[in-house]
């Protein structure tokens, strides 16, 4: 299943003085099984984009198509459903949104939301709860009782278990120890992977995204600048301090080794590749 | 439709009406709410009417802006017209039909009786467009001091509402996140029967009383530290600062009034 | 000089320590971070320190000063605390007023209270936000405000509970760069409490915590002296120092350093 979006605009509070273009005739594609980085500035219009792949928006303009379903400006709240069944969508601190007596009932809210008996969401609840280490003795406890980073597991389990075919993460790390953060990222890596999922990561940390995605959609100020591979885009220099954006680290060392005029094979994707390239070259010119 | 209501709104400007002191604004609008009784025929309401109008152009607000922000309580001003054209009788019988009759009494008190509360809807309007929550808290905690001798903890109301108020963006913000992210999950808060839907906001609910109970428990440990223990020793950063033209805008609600009431029949 | 001597806490609930018998010594002047993984008691020394939680067992000493309830208030004056959620410490409606809160409470006269709002502002560069509601701040914005609302009560001490975790990259340099201009102009002893290691070489000082107690402490080169003590206590190395460790001698180094080393 592909989302395609044809020339998609997005207008808040239409025909009021506050009047605002988000997204400005935007064409994109996201593939099946594919691991997406949407970046930009704060205010790119990151975040209208992804609510708009789900249905939490609809279009001003143009359409999104998520494989057979269209959303445009009028669509009714039934097909917006099937939608979101979809289209999981990770918030940012998500914990926040947990609300039920037990874990395992929390997790099921959004399986039943989408048509599951009690015990098919139960049955996937329970299996995706395992899938990010919460042991069956958690399952009846309070959500509450559990640590921060319980919490958003519990809270992830959620949006999983609704089975969507494709998962957005919105800043998913925000808040996390650094420790944390590595584990979470390793894990969507994980879900990506065994899954086939085509998971989208909208984040601020080009190391995030340079290290774990394979295509980037730059916005801003609500245009789509550029589309393309993560090592063409990230590595490009230029035209991340055009937009205010990091270098990744990776790169930014590989670079500056460069202009000492260390030529490593080709630039590497993340830490373990580095240094097994920089000792390649090392061992390579070694007198 | 929301974006677009104005009551209990700011609106920042720089006409005399912003610039009067808040304690000013509030005992103008408090006897006005007096002097709208003292209007008995059609004079008194066209007088009403003039003077609500030239505050409101005093204000820099256009009467099409307010007209447009307030169509919610136009139903309730309707509602008011209709009962006292059904249910007040008296005059001569305009209308005779079967299930109710009309009679003149009841127009002519319909249409006084609207415009009253026409008029204190919009003065109080302006008040609110006018005065930032801030300074309404401050005036409002300053003209109840007296109420201190009662013993009433006027100082703690006041710290209340502007913390409420100071808060109230931020719980809409966080409103919506929950909402948003619940209906992620396939929650509807639009279909359904009226149950279902009551069923689909203790998702919504929950979440945003934890959070809040959370901010307030942080919020408390934060002024306590910064040594907030009450109103004792405590200075003030808001100044309010009453001046010639504060007096002066009460005076001319007064002579109104009492202009007002000599012409009374 | 602040010293905590042999301190223990217990949380009413938890079976184990929060703090188990902590020993540690702050200098006048000195930036010290103090470091550690979530749940390693960072921030209840922190608590303990502002008086948020009693019942521990040991001494603080703060300016050679025994601290007990009675004397806890006025020694609280010494000291300046921000919080990690930028939205729950915000009690003004405008920044300015939210600034003021502090001198209000101490009864302050107006006159002397504007000067000072407006000079704590100027410090963290948001003077021209003074009547902004803080609702409409960025997160780096809404915590320099805080910074600037503790500044003003011109303490000895500016605490800083884990005030960049919830920020973003910008938001976090703009914070950091803030309590470099202070720490360089007052020479205000600053406690900076963080889990992101890549955060303590800014600082004089440095103390790695972990379950309750400390297991290093000394300035960046000394904590880096034993890299798998760090990377055993849930902390993750920064990427110099990853970097450091697997292709250099493992040394503290900036990444200047690091570039003309490989």
């Amino acid at each position: 299943m592909n989302i395609q979006l044809e020339n998609l605009v997005s207008i808040y509070h239409e025909n009021t003085p506050f009047e605002h273009l988000a997204l400005n005739n935007i064409s994109a594609e996201f593939k099946e099984n594919t691991y997406y980085g949407i970046i930009g500035h704060t205010g790119s219009g990151k975040s209208t984009l992804i609510q708009n792949l789900n249905g939490l928006l609809l279009p001003s303009y143009g359409r999104v198509r998520i494989g057979d379903i269209t959303l445009k400006r009028k669509t009714k709240q039934r097909t917006i459903h099937r939608a979101k069944q979809r289209v999981g969508m990770v918030f940012q601190f998500p914990e926040h949104q947990l609300f039920e007596e037990t874990v395992i009932k929390d997790v099921m809210f959004g399986p039943k939301n989408m048509g599951m008996s009690d015990e098919e969401a139960r049955e996937k609840s329970a299996y995706y709860l395992k899938l990010l280490n919460i042991q069956e003795s958690l399952f009846e406890k309070a959500p509450f009782d559990l640590s921060g980073g319980q919490m958003r597991k519990v809270a992830i389990a959620g949006i999983l278990a609704m089975e969507p075919k494709m998962l957005i993460l919105d800043e998913p790390t925000a808040g996390l120890d650094p420790l944390s953060h590595i584990e979470t990222m390793q894990l969507f890596q994980k879900i990506q992977q065994d899954m086939g999922m085509t998971v989208i990561l909208v984040t601020h940390d080009m190391n995030d995204v340079y290290e774990y995605t394979e295509e980037v959609k730059l916005l801003n100020k609500g245009n789509m600048i550029r589309q393309g591979k993560t090592e063409a885009l990230l590595t490009n220099k230029v035209l991340l301090e055009q937009y205010n954006l990091e270098v990744p680290d990776i790169v930014r060392l590989t670079f500056d080794l460069e202009r000492k005029g260390i030529q490593l094979a080709k630039t590497p994707r993340d830490r373990t590749e580095f240094i097994k390239l920089y000792r390649e070259w090392r061992d390579a010119h070694a007198e | 439709m929301l974006s677009k209501m104005l009551l209990g709104r700011y609106i920042p400007g720089s006409s005399v009406i912003h610039h009067l002191d808040p304690r000013a604004k509030i005992v103008c609008v408090v006897l006005f709410m007096i002097i709208v009784f003292f209007a008995n025929h059609w004079t008194g309401y066209l007088l009403l009417i003039l003077f609500v109008v030239s505050i409101t152009k005093m204000a820099g607000l256009s009467l099409i802006f307010l007209f447009n922000g307030l169509k919610l309580i136009l139903i309730l001003l309707v509602f008011t017209f209709m009962m006292h054209l059904f249910f007040t009788k008296g005059g001569i019988v305009l209308i005779d039909a079967t299930l109710f009759t009309i009679e003149s009494a009841g127009v002519v008190q319909g249409v006084y009786i609207t415009i009253r509360l026409a008029m204190l809807i919009l003065i109080t309007t302006v008040l609110t467009l006018t005065t930032s929550s801030v300074s309404l808290t401050d005036a409002i905690e300053r003209l109840c001091r007296p109420l201190k001798t009662l013993r009433l903890p006027v100082h703690e109301i006041a710290m209340m509402m502007s913390i409420s108020l100071r808060f109230i963006p931020t719980l809409m913000d966080e409103t919506e996140k929950i909402i948003k992210a619940q209906s992620a999950r396939g929650s509807t808060f639009m279909t359904g029967s009226l149950k279902s839907r009551m069923n689909a906001l203790t998702p919504v609910f929950i979440p945003l009383f934890i959070s809040a109970f959370k901010r307030a428990e942080e919020l408390a440990v934060a002024m306590e530290v910064r040594g907030y223990q009450g109103e004792a020793g405590r200075t003030s950063y808001r100044v309010l600062d009453w001046q010639y033209k504060d007096t002066l805008a009460i005076i001319t609600v007064i002579i109104f009034g009492v202009f007002l009431f000599m012409i009374r029949q | 000089m602040i010293e905590f001597k042999n301190l223990t806490f217990k949380y009413r609930a938890a079976d184990e320590n929060a703090l188990d018998h902590i020993s540690l010594s702050l200098k006048q002047g000195q930036w010290t971070s103090v470091i550690g993984h979530n749940g390693s008691g960072k921030s209840t020394l922190v608590k303990i320190l502002m008086g948020v939680l009693t019942s521990y067992e040991g001494e603080i000493v703060v300016g050679g000063e025994t601290l007990t309830e009675e004397n806890l208030l006025s020694l609280r004056k010494n000291f300046a605390i921000v919080f990690q959620n930028p939205d729950n410490q915000f009690v003004g409606s405008t920044v300015e007023d939210d600034v003021a809160f502090g001198l209000e409470n101490n009864g302050v006269e107006r006159e002397e209270m504007v000067e000072r709002v407006e000079a704590a502002l100027d410090t963290v560069n948001m003077l021209d936000f003074r009547t902004h509601e803080p609702s409409r701040l960025s997160g780096g914005q809404k915590q320099r405000v805080a910074i600037a609302g503790a500044l003003v009560m011109n303490p000895d001490v500016l605490i800083l509970d884990e005030a960049t975790s919830m920020l973003d990259p910008k938001g976090k340099r703009e914070v950091l760069e803030s309590l470099k201009r202070i720490h360089g102009m007052k020479e205000t002893t600053i406690i900076y409490i963080t889990h992101d290691l890549a955060e303590i070489d800014i600082s004089d000082y440095a103390v790695v915590m972990k379950d309750g107690q400390v297991i290093s402490q000394g300035d960046v080169e000394d904590i880096y002296k034993d890299i798998d003590a760090l990377e055993s206590s849930r902390l993750v190395l920064p990427f110099t120092m990853a970097m450091s460790k697997a292709l250099s001698d493992g040394s503290y180094m900036s990444y200047d350093e690091l570039v003309a080393r490989l």
